[in-house]
């Protein structure tokens, strides 16, 4: 090696100008003597070549030496002389490169394996080459997000370099190695062709540059890029270590990535897992929550079904409430139809609050609007319904909730609560509380109802039992006030009815006061008994209301409450009871609902009695009536028959000529006499016989008869009226009529009867046909006349008692009406029958029938009871 | 001749009766009241009595038992003659231990006929 090489021409140069300097002082001061010259000049000429040329030379040569063993810290140095030769770089760089390649290579492998970031890692690589390869200058290019490629680190680059430097389109350097994936390298640019930006390479004296790209996953994402002002540095084991960084600076930066990838994974991970469990925390302690609730409610329910009495519910329900929500007072208010208004139960019993002129009230807002309400702090002044409640228990918190089963039931309400104050959550349980226990209250309400129906049907059992035998009216009242008495909580009662005439009420009821003049009440009078009575609605009266025909009684009893209960029929007002207690405000919802269905009852049981009572009185009446009538008929007929007696005998010993001869005239006339006797007799024996049937005490004397010889006799005794009439009388009787067991003057009656109305009903000059016919087991008879007739819609009433065709046609009062009617019986009870074949104008034909032989022969010595 | 003993209430029927009977042969007594018609049938001890059922104080029936009660009247035929003509009476005054039963207004035949009857039966059983 010339020195010329190994030093460089810098330190060539200066050796040259040491000499020329020291000549040019040695000829300046070769004309001064003295210590100058001897002393101060070769001092100076030490001194500048020491520093000038030996320090370097030698220093240059120690570092030299130094780095021959391996020590290259002091190659800087040579850098900053600007004198270092192209071989002595080359081989240094050779030297330090071959040697400090690997420890490049491991710190490399070191740094990519550590979790830094990319511009750090190349940075470091960076670093790395830069310092090792003691190289001017070193970048690393990166594609960014738009897709250019920029600078992202240097070393020893200007500014402005960074700034102007980009890749352009046309054919160059750098654009090579991204389009061709391959190594650049330009060893000598002097012989290369560069472009304009290229220049400023020249400018600072690079002469070699190598651009190495950064391949991840097949794609050129940058470029590893080194400079050298050394020309040929960049020899293959260069490369390769530069290659070998920009491999590892892909493998780091495809390893960050996907770290960077997995972290974000991570974190998306650890934040979804965040997030679940917090869900799931918050859906356990939901979840949690969730079964407190129901194993309260359950408690709760449980307790409470167990109960059937609303109380005993309430009660129970209450107490666990209590317990469970931490308050210290709750209540049940449920709404009653009857008195229209809001009922305590629980710790709220006896409190009371009518719906109607409470509407500001905040527990009927709540009622009626099915809303809740909290409050925390009660202002006592502005809650006026609660006033009570307060007075005795100072309300300090509420939680009202209605409680709904189809329509509002009532309210559920806490108050108080002992530690802390209400809060959403309270509301929540407490509403789930309220719709679970209205279910429980209907049930309940209808087993309450149950129980009252049979109830109701027991008291009315027990009243109706007594009806079984004849129901007197007092009687009656007694059973029904016992029993409604007790079963309405009262002590007394009081019952008065509505008389015929609809103006008074007569108190029935108990029996000291029964029919009292004092204790009767007006209809128009203002008595409160009265008014309720005609309004006809149950009500419940304190004495204070109370001013009426009761007040000695209220006194005498101690009675503080009534209960009055109109009695209405189908409408019609028949009385009222009054209920009498000696407790106050003793009427609950129940009593008052119990009394209306048993009011409803007991009206119309008291009127059946009643109307039984009257009946019974009717009936007895009648039958003394017709006692007396029968009496009566039997007596005139007794009276009537005796003078007959005398009558009829003396006529007959006179007409006998006993008393002496008698003229033709006095014989007529007697005669005349003796068929009126006859007939008078017959009249009063139809008004007996009537008496006796109606008594029925008509029996037959059954004897052997023979119809034809009755018929005979009848005519015989009817004979004068026909001739009278000059009627003619065809009488066909069969040849063989045999004789049959019959009450011979019965039915010598019923021929009479038939024959004479025959003899009535028609008109002179008439004909009379009478035939008994033998019919097998039966003989008909029948009297057939060719009067007047009889219209067809007479036909039914013509056998009846005191029957009389329109008497017009009647010349003379004759007959009772009853002649037919007795016939009748007559034939009946022989076991026979009769009938009428008529038309108007046609006359008539009266026919019956007598059975040969009779059903029953026992009936021959009974009495037989017809009953008129 | 016969005894009667007609005892009844009426007068016209007592007059009837007398006339009647007194007319066919008969010796007849009469009397209105009952008490009085036992002591007259004790004391006469007639062929037949005549009763009538309807009397005050004692009426026929009551008569007709006393009768059958005494010894001297055990015997007698009695007839009743009675406005009360229903089978329930009639019964009665047969179960008095009546011979016979007439109902008023009588034909008078019917009532001679009866007496004859009863006194030739009496006759013939003694």
């Amino acid at each position: 090696m010339k020195i010329k090489n190994i030093f460089g021409i810098k330190l060539s140069l200066r050796i040259l100008l040491f000499i020329l300097a020291v000549i040019s002082g040695y000829i300046l001061i070769k004309d001064f003597r003295g210590i100058l010259f001897t002393v101060l000049y070769p001092a100076a000429v030490i001194v500048l070549g020491y520093f000038f040329v030996f320090k370097p030379l030698f220093s240059t040569e120690k570092i030299l030496e130094s780095a021959l063993d391996g020590d290259y810290s002091q190659i800087k140095k040579l850098r900053s002389f600007g004198e270092t030769g192209d071989s002595i770089n080359s081989l240094l760089s050779h030297l330090m490169i071959s040697r400090e390649s690997l420890s490049i290579l491991s710190v490399a492998s070191r740094v990519i394996t550590s979790h830094i970031e990319i511009v750090d890692i190349m940075n470091m690589l960076l670093d790395l080459v830069y310092d090792k390869m003691l190289l001017p200058s070193a970048f690393i290019t990166l594609q960014d997000s738009d897709g250019i490629i920029k600078i992202k680190v240097s070393r020893g680059l200007s500014d402005e370099f960074i700034r102007n430097f980009h890749f352009n389109e046309d054919e160059n350097f750098y654009s090579r190695s991204l389009l061709t994936k391959e190594i650049v390298i330009i060893n000598n640019s002097a012989k290369e062709k560069l472009s304009s930006s290229e220049e400023i390479f020249k400018q600072e004296g690079i002469v070699s540059f190598v651009q190495v790209p950064i391949i991840v996953n097949d794609k050129v994402i940058g470029t590893f890029n080194a400079n050298s002002r050394i020309k040929g540095f960049f020899d293959t084991n260069v490369v390769k270590t530069i290659a070998t960084l920009a491999d590892y600076l892909a493998i780091a930066m495809e390893n960050h990535r996907m770290y960077q990838d997995m972290q974000e994974f991570n974190k998306r991970l650890e934040l979804e897992v965040e997030s679940t469990t917090e869900e799931l925390t918050n859906t356990n302690l939901r979840l949690i929550a969730k079964v407190k609730e129901m194993k309260a409610l359950n408690d709760i329910i449980f307790s409470a079904s167990s109960k059937v009495e609303m109380d005993d519910m309430f009660s129970a329900i209450i107490e666990k409430i209590k317990i469970i929500t931490n308050v210290s007072i709750a209540g049940f208010m449920i709404y009653s139809e009857h008195s229209d208004s809001l009922n305590g139960y629980g710790d709220l019993k006896g409190f009371k609050l009518n719906l109607s002129g409470n509407e500001n009230s905040i527990l009927i807002k709540s009622f009626k609007n099915i809303t809740s309400f909290i409050s925390n702090e009660l202002f006592m002044e502005s809650y006026s319904d609660l006033q009570d409640l307060y007075n005795n228990r100072r309300i300090t918190s509420l939680a009202v909730l209605p409680i709904v089963e189809k329509k509002s039931v009532g309210l559920f309400i806490v108050c108080n609560k002992v530690i802390g104050k209400f809060s959403q959550e309270d509301l929540r349980f407490l509403s789930v509380v309220a719709s679970q226990i209205s279910e429980l209250i209907t049930r309940v309400k209808l087993y309450e109802q149950l129980n009252h129906r049979i109830n109701d049907l027991l008291v009315l059992r027990d009243i109706s039992n007594t009806i079984k035998t004849e129901p007197e009216l007092g009687e009656i009242l007694e059973v029904i006030s016992e029993k409604t008495i007790r079963s309405l909580e009262s002590d007394y009662a009081v019952c008065w009815l509505l008389n015929k005439t609809g103006e008074k009420l007569i108190p029935k009821f108990p029996p000291e006061y029964v029919n009292k003049e004092s204790m009767e009440l007006d209809v128009k009078s203002d008595s409160s008994i009265v008014k309720i009575f005609l309004e006809g609605k149950i009500k419940s009266l304190t004495n204070i209301e109370f001013k009426d025909a009761l007040d000695n009684i209220h006194d005498k009893y101690e009675i503080k409450s009534n209960l009055i209960v109109p009695l209405q029929v189908e409408g019609k007002k028949i009385g009222v009871f009054c209920f009498c207690s000696r407790r106050q405000n003793v009427f609950s919802e129940e009593i008052i609902r119990l009394a209306e269905s048993v009011a409803g009852q007991v009206a119309v049981i008291v009127e059946n009695a009643r109307i039984h009572n009257q009946l019974k009185e009717i009936n007895l009446e009648l039958e003394k009536l017709n006692k007396i009538k029968n009496d009566f008929v039997s007596m005139v007929s007794h009276e009537m028959r005796t003078p007959l007696t005398a009558i009829k005998g003396f006529v007959h010993v006179v007409l006998n000529e006993d008393a002496g001869k008698l003229n033709d005239n006095q014989k007529k006339f007697l005669g005349i006499v003796k068929q009126s006797i006859n007939h008078l007799n017959m009249l009063i024996s139809d008004f007996l016989d009537l008496s006796k049937i109606e008594r029925g005490l008509i029996a037959l004397k059954l004897e052997k008869g023979n119809i034809s010889d009755i018929v005979k006799k009848s005519i015989m005794s009817n004979i004068n009226q026909i001739k009278e009439k000059e009627i003619e009388l065809k009488v066909d009787i069969d040849d063989d009529i045999a004789d049959i067991e019959i009450d011979n003057s019965r039915i010598l009656q019923v021929f009479n009867n038939l024959i004479s109305n025959a003899i009535k009903f028609t008109a002179k000059e008439g004909i009379i046909t009478i035939t008994v016919k033998d019919k097998g087991d039966y003989i008909v008879s029948s009297v057939s006349d060719t009067g007047i007739g009889i219209p067809n819609n007479e036909y039914n009433r013509i056998f009846e008692k005191f029957y009389q065709v329109d008497s017009s046609y009647t010349r003379s009062a004759t007959g009772t009406g009853l002649g037919l009617f007795i016939s009748k019986t007559i034939v009946e009870l022989h076991g026979g029958n009769i009938w009428l074949e008529s038309a108007v104008g046609q006359g008539s034909n009266f026919s019956f029938l007598l059975p040969k032989i009779r059903k029953s022969a026992r009936r021959e010595k009974s009495v037989q009871n017809i009953g008129g | 001749m016969y005894k009667i003993l007609a005892v009844d209430d009426d007068t016209t029927t007592l007059g009837l009766l007398e006339f009647l009977l007194t007319k066919h042969g008969y010796e007849i007594t009469t009397c209105n009241n009952g008490q009085e018609g036992v002591k007259k049938a004790q004391q006469i001890k007639p062929e037949v009595i005549i009763l009538d059922v309807m009397m005050p104080e004692m009426d026929g029936i009551d008569v007709c038992k006393k009768l059958r009660s005494l010894p001297e009247t055990i015997n007698i035929p009695i007839l009743f003659l009675s406005a009360l003509g229903q089978d329930v009476e009639v019964m009665r005054g047969l179960m008095a231990g009546s011979d016979g039963y007439i109902v008023k207004p009588f034909e008078p035949d019917d009532l001679l006929n009866q007496i004859a009857k009863l006194i030739e039966r009496k006759k013939d059983s003694k």
